[in-house]
Parts: structure tokens; sequence; C-alpha cells
């Protein structure tokens, strides 16, 4: 793992530990936000989990259903496991975290399924926002282009984004031309 | 002209999605050229959302144009080699804290391939990065800068590599294609005669106009809200 990475996440799972026993669900959003310029220049699996995970968290704690410091017992334990260089520990009990969300109860399985699909289209989307194209977004948080262009229209990360590159008035010349609405 | 086009799959969702896939044909028909889509886009518009209940029903929706024609899968391995030339040098342009960024996915540069194998020069793509990349890939350095809050450095001459290939090439979206339509008067259908006006609709015509570019928008293609005033106040003094 790069030592950047090693150590945002480092951080960003001490700040959730934290985060989850006050049931800030904000500082959750936050954090996963931070976590966003390490997926969108490393796209590593590790930058890219944490940030599904952790902005899953937040929604979690938004639904004040599950346990909160049962939770954040394992995700201090996934980051003392990062802390001594153990990645498998880390990965191991950051899937315990969300496996025990899913345990509260059986419909909560859909429930949490739902919440991480979501957060992945979201995280996608905000990916997208910063420069990767929509495809390579999709792909990075395992979710279909379709999704996340459905996501996407419905934000104003479009407007945000601004245009750049050809200007409207030539795009639509070009087309003219190409359907015959323009002498060539 | 070359009036052979290649789809990428962004196009193609937000048609579905506003069920203006039969669009394809006529605009086929008046260009005079053929659309091609590649394996990939293949895979996402219509492989991928088989698999699943997601999207299924709009998979099975774009199936019948392609088993007609009118979407031509295209795959050949002059475009496979092409594609992953276009992919190295794509993903070799920008760098930060000393890793280069894969800004772009196979999907989109088999897409740009596949125009450059037709010695077409129109790609439909409703995604902004890819569509900076052939216009203007400078233009995305500042903007990436900007966005990841870090020193973003460029590889010049895989810059320039990358503009020799792909520079010339034109880019047009949904929303294009969408005030084509409306120009040559496939959208004519949507209408209202004088006898059915309701109070609600003032001006028919530019309330087709506005609700099918705001439909593309909302669907996900890549267009400033600017840009839809721009059409529409330009349709207003015509009419």
């Amino acid at each position: 793992m790069h030592e950047d990475i090693k150590r945002d996440i480092i951080d960003v799972l001490k700040k959730g530990e934290e985060s989850l026993r006050n049931g800030d669900s904000k500082s959750l959003r936050e954090l996963s936000n931070h976590t966003l310029h390490n997926s969108s220049i490393f796209q590593d699996k590790d930058s890219v989990n944490i940030a599904v995970v952790v902005y899953a968290l937040s929604k979690i704690v938004d639904s004040e259903k599950p346990d909160s410091s049962e939770v954040a017992d394992f995700i201090k334990k996934a980051r003392e496991s990062l802390e001594n260089e153990d990645v498998r520990g880390y990965e191991d009990n950051l899937t315990k975290a969300m496996d025990l969300v899913a345990e509260y109860d059986k419909k909560m399985d859909l429930y949490v399924r739902h919440i991480i699909n979501q957060a992945g289209i979201k995280k996608g989307s905000r990916i997208y926002e910063h420069g990767i194209s929509l495809a390579r977004a999709a792909e990075l948080f395992n979710i279909s282009q379709w999704e996340l262009m459905k996501y996407l229209g419905q934000t104003r990360i479009p407007d945000k984004m601004g245009e750049g590159g050809a200007e409207l008035e030539e795009r639509l010349e070009h087309t003219r031309k190409l359907f015959g609405l323009k002498n060539e | 002209m070359n009036k052979n086009i290649v789809f990428d799959s962004g196009p193609v969702i937000s048609l579905t999605l506003n069920n203006l896939l039969w669009l394809l044909k006529p605009l086929k028909e008046k260009c005079g050229g053929e659309f091609y889509i590649s394996p990939a886009i293949y895979n996402e518009l219509i492989k991928k959302p088989l698999s699943t209940k997601k999207y299924k029903f709009e998979a099975l929706q774009i199936l019948p144009f392609i088993m007609d024609g009118t979407l031509k899968y295209h795959k050949c391995q002059k475009i496979e080699e092409q594609t992953k030339k276009l992919l190295n040098i794509a993903n070799s342009c920008f760098i930060a804290k000393d890793s280069y960024i894969n800004i772009v996915h196979k999907g989109e540069m088999e897409a740009i391939a596949t125009v450059l194998s037709l010695g077409s020069d129109t790609l439909v793509i409703d995604e902004r990065t890819t569509r900076l990349l052939v216009e203007c890939p400078h233009s995305l350095l500042e903007y990436l800068q900007k966005k990841l809050h870090t020193n973003v450095d460029i590889h010049r001459d895989n810059v320039k590599e990358l503009e020799k290939e792909i520079g010339h090439l034109k880019v047009i979206r949904s929303f294009e294609l969408s005030v084509a339509a409306f120009e040559l008067g496939l959208l004519d259908k949507y209408m209202l005669k004088e006898e059915e006006k309701l109070d609600e609709v003032d001006d028919i015509r530019a309330s087709v106009l506005e609700g099918v570019l705001w439909a593309i928008k909302l669907s996900g293609c890549s267009v400033t809200r600017d840009d839809i005033d721009c059409v529409l106040g330009r349709e207003n003094k015509i009419h």
C-alpha cells in the first residue's frame, strides 16, 4: 500500500471511529469526501473501499439502527492492524464492521447492500466531478454507467463542471452538416 | 465528409432512458452514413444489464436496433491494438503525487479507436472528460489541479502525441442529436394540434424543444443550463 494512502486511511479510521461513537454522520460524510482525492489519483481499491465504507457508515448512523459503538470497535481494530502493517487484518476488520451492521436485522442485509450501492454511485459521481471519465468512475466503484448517468443527471455536477473544449455553436454546426441541415 | 458515426454508451443510455431510441433510424437515414458501437460499448449497453435485474428491460429495448443494423457492432484486431495504444497515452498524460492519473476507461478509447479505424471523424459521447481529452487536453490539467487540491504535472510529449492522433475528431452529444432531430421535424409528433392545445402550454414548439433538451440533461448528458438556454433563445428568435 502506498505510504500516502496508508497514512490517510489511518487518519480517516481514527476520525471515523470518533464520529461513529459520537453518532456524527456529518463528520463521516466529510471524511469520506476527504478520501476522494486519493481515490482519484491512485485509484487503488483501498482508497475506493474506504470512501464507500465511511459514506455507508454515515448513512447507517443516520438510520440509528445498529449500535455504532460495536461497529466503532472494529474500525478501531482495522486502524490498529494497518498501523502494524497488517493489511489483511485491516481488510478483515473493515469487512467485520460492515457484516456487523448487516447482522442486526435480516432485512437490514438488503438495506446495507442498498446503502453500499448508493454510496458507490455517490462516490462515483464525485470522482467524475474530479475529472475522471464516467466509465472509469463506474468501473472503480463497481457500478453501472446506467446508474451513474441517471444519478449525475439529477445533480448539479454537469453545471458545476462547466463546458470547456469546443463551443456549442461549433458542435451544432458539425451536427447540422452531418444530418443535411446545412451545406458541407 | 465521412458520415459514419461512432457512439459511446452514454448517448444511447440517454436516448433509451427518454424513450427516444426510435430517433436513431430516421437520423441515420438523414445522415446517410452508418452508426457504430464497439465491443466494450455493447458490453455496457447489452451484456451487463442482461445479466442483472437492473436495466435489463432497457437493454432489451436497445437490442432490436443492433439486430436490425441501425447500430452496427464493429470489431477488428486493428481497433484492439489502437485502443491499447490510446489508453496507454491518455492515462499517461497527467501526473499527481508521482503517479499517472488513469483518467479514461478502455471503452471510451475503444470508441475513439473505432472512429479512427473507420476513417470517420465523429464521436457521439455524453461524458465530459473524454470530450475534453479530444478537444482540449490542456484544459484538463487546470481542472484536475483545481479539483484534486494538489500539484498536477502534464506529460507534454504524451499530450502532443494524443493531439496528433485524435485532436482532429469532432465530438457531439445526445444533446446535439436532439437539436438536430427537432430541426429535422422528427419531434413534430409531440406537437399538439390547434384544437388540442392546453392552457398550460403557451408555445408548444418551444415546449417540445425545452422538454427534450432537459430530459437529455437529466439523464446524465454533460450539458450545462447555459447551453440549453442558448439553444432555446435562438429558437425563440427564429420563431
